[in-house]
């Protein structure tokens, strides 16, 4: 089964998008890498999503179906640890971007969470290492940017100054709190079923 | 075969060294991505064997192939070129920029396909392109349904080709539908690709001969674009009957000498034939032939008790007869 990462910086909405695109594919419960019982997903946003970045660690995976053609197919939808542009203090967090790292590599497609509300110089704003998972990322199957966010005024601006840091990347907007852009999404993961 | 070693340079760290490397914190995400970047370019590969023994490999491959007498010199012309530039750019010489865009003209099943793949890997051994694959797409691929839909489509191809070839079989069918046509747009977004991304991909429109010059004449600009035009010709019956023996060969079945004398009746009809001239001339044709005789062999066999090894190998006369 195909893997479909989603990867960003710290604090970008990746775990939201995470569990609020699989409850878009019909997705209802999920199971934790740490373990535990399943969680309705609801619950898994109160527990898992703050606003405080470095909050994943694991690798969360849940297998979704997405209609192709007349069927649907499966795939494999993973939550992965925020990668920050420099060296962090905390062991643990670094090992928990390495296992993000490993599984960039392996991915088939990935789906790249940029938070174009921060404001510059903040912990999620587009940053070097985006810069540097884009040209890594950008030749290897199926990749796309997702600008997330849209729900917030600033991020007007910070989509138009994307450009800048990810010039030529295929963009899609999205609010991964309302679901805004959800449709383009799945279709682009369709296509690259 | 002596291997021709360059003198060992510091070994680069492994994909995983990286990551130790990023989780003993010595570097950052930003530092391992650009080192995992340096480390999958060609160039900074284990000092490997020269690339050359496998470029003859492939064009060993290419050699094999029946008849395409004029395609597999201007594969070698190409692939001489390619190797030159790259020697001058070392010595330091004004390389000629590579334009490697081409037109392949020829009926169905007359090897494009196949001398697409083998120039993809020869390419990719030279160092030309990154990845070498090629990605297969007609009309349906490139074409959307509304407004801004086609360049969406066509840029996704161009992105899956990236690093290797984009065939595009029955290009003319781009131009189907007159200037309101959708495909319109994918020609224009194939052309700034081109204009774009000049080194890391090469784009091969593919058709019948007849239709794809009408296709050039009428786009004057895709001319200019594509330089290197290769025409496939139909093979003549004595090239399809040794396609035929090549793949009995691979498959361990062979014909008996009536069976091989009515296999080139057979396609001598076919030729003759106007309706069915146009693919008569392809080695699809020889294949169904080979394949169905491989299928009435087994009915004919599979009632029979005691089977010699010749048997099972042997095509007869009947199993060719009449059709599907």
């Amino acid at each position: 089964m195909r893997e479909c990462l989603i990867i960003g910086k710290p604090n970008a909405g990746k775990t939201l998008f995470f569990l609020n695109f699989a409850q878009y594919l019909g997705l209802r419960h999920l199971w934790l890498a740490a373990g535990g019982p399943s969680l309705p997903l609801d619950r898994a946003r109160r527990e898992l999503v703050d606003d405080r970045p470095h909050r994943t660690l694991d690798l969360n995976r849940v297998v979704v179906r997405v209609p192709a053609g007349k069927g649907r197919k499966s795939t494999v939808l993973t939550d992965t640890a925020g990668l920050g542009d420099d060296i962090n203090a905390d062991p643990a967090i670094r090992q928990a971007m390495a296992r993000t790292l490993r599984a960039i590599r392996e991915a088939e497609l990935i789906l790249h969470l940029v938070d174009v509300a921060a404001l510059p110089g903040s912990v999620s704003a587009p940053g070097p290492v985006d810069r540097e998972v884009a040209a890594f990322a950008r030749h290897r199957g199926g990749y796309a940017v997702l600008a997330n966010k849209m729900d917030l005024p600033e991020a007007r601006d910070g989509l138009s100054r994307l450009g800048e840091v990810l010039p030529g990347e295929p963009v899609i907007p999205i609010s991964a709190r309302l679901g805004t852009g959800f449709p383009r999404v799945r279709a682009f993961v369709r296509r690259w079923l | 075969m002596p291997l021709n070693r360059r003198p060992p340079v510091a070994k680069p760290p492994s994909p995983e060294q990286v990551l130790e490397l990023l989780e003993r914190g010595e570097i950052s995400p930003t530092e391992a991505f650009a080192l995992w970047r340096r480390l999958d370019r060609p160039e900074a590969l284990e000092p490997a064997p020269s690339p050359a023994p496998r470029v003859e490999e492939i064009m060993r491959e290419l050699d094999a192939l029946v008849g395409l007498g004029q395609v597999k010199r201007l594969v070698r012309e190409i692939q001489a070129f390619v190797s030159i530039q790259a020697r001058r750019a070392r010595e330091g010489l004004v390389s000629e920029p590579m334009v490697l865009h081409m037109i392949f003209r020829g009926n169905p099943g007359t090897g494009k396909t196949t001398v697409a793949r083998l120039l993809g890997k020869i390419l990719r051994e030279s160092g030309v392109l990154e990845k070498g694959h090629v990605v297969e797409v007609e009309r349906a691929d490139l074409v959307g349904e509304y407004i801004g839909h086609t360049a969406q489509k066509t840029r996704e191809q161009l992105r899956r080709a990236l690093g290797g070839i984009l065939f595009i079989d029955e290009a003319y069918s781009l131009a189907r539908g007159g200037d309101k046509d959708f495909g319109r747009e994918a020609i224009d977004t194939l052309v700034k690709a081109m204009e774009d991304q000049k080194r890391d991909l090469i784009l091969i429109l593919a058709g019948y001969q007849r239709e794809m010059s009408g296709f050039l004449h009428a786009n004057p600009g895709l001319r200019s674009r594509f330089p290197l035009h290769l025409d496939f010709p139909d093979y003549t019956v004595e090239e399809l009957l040794a396609i035929a023996d090549l793949m009995l060969r691979q498959r361990q079945y062979r014909l008996d000498a009536e069976a091989r004398r009515q296999l080139a009746r057979r396609v001598e009809e076919e030729r003759a034939n106007p309706f069915t001239a146009d693919n008569s001339g392809n080695a699809r044709l020889v294949r169904n032939l080979i394949e169905r005789g491989m299928r009435r062999q087994a009915s004919r066999l599979v009632e029979e008790g005691d089977l010699t090894r010749d048997q099972l190998m042997t095509i007869v006369p009947a199993d060719l007869e009449g059709d599907d």
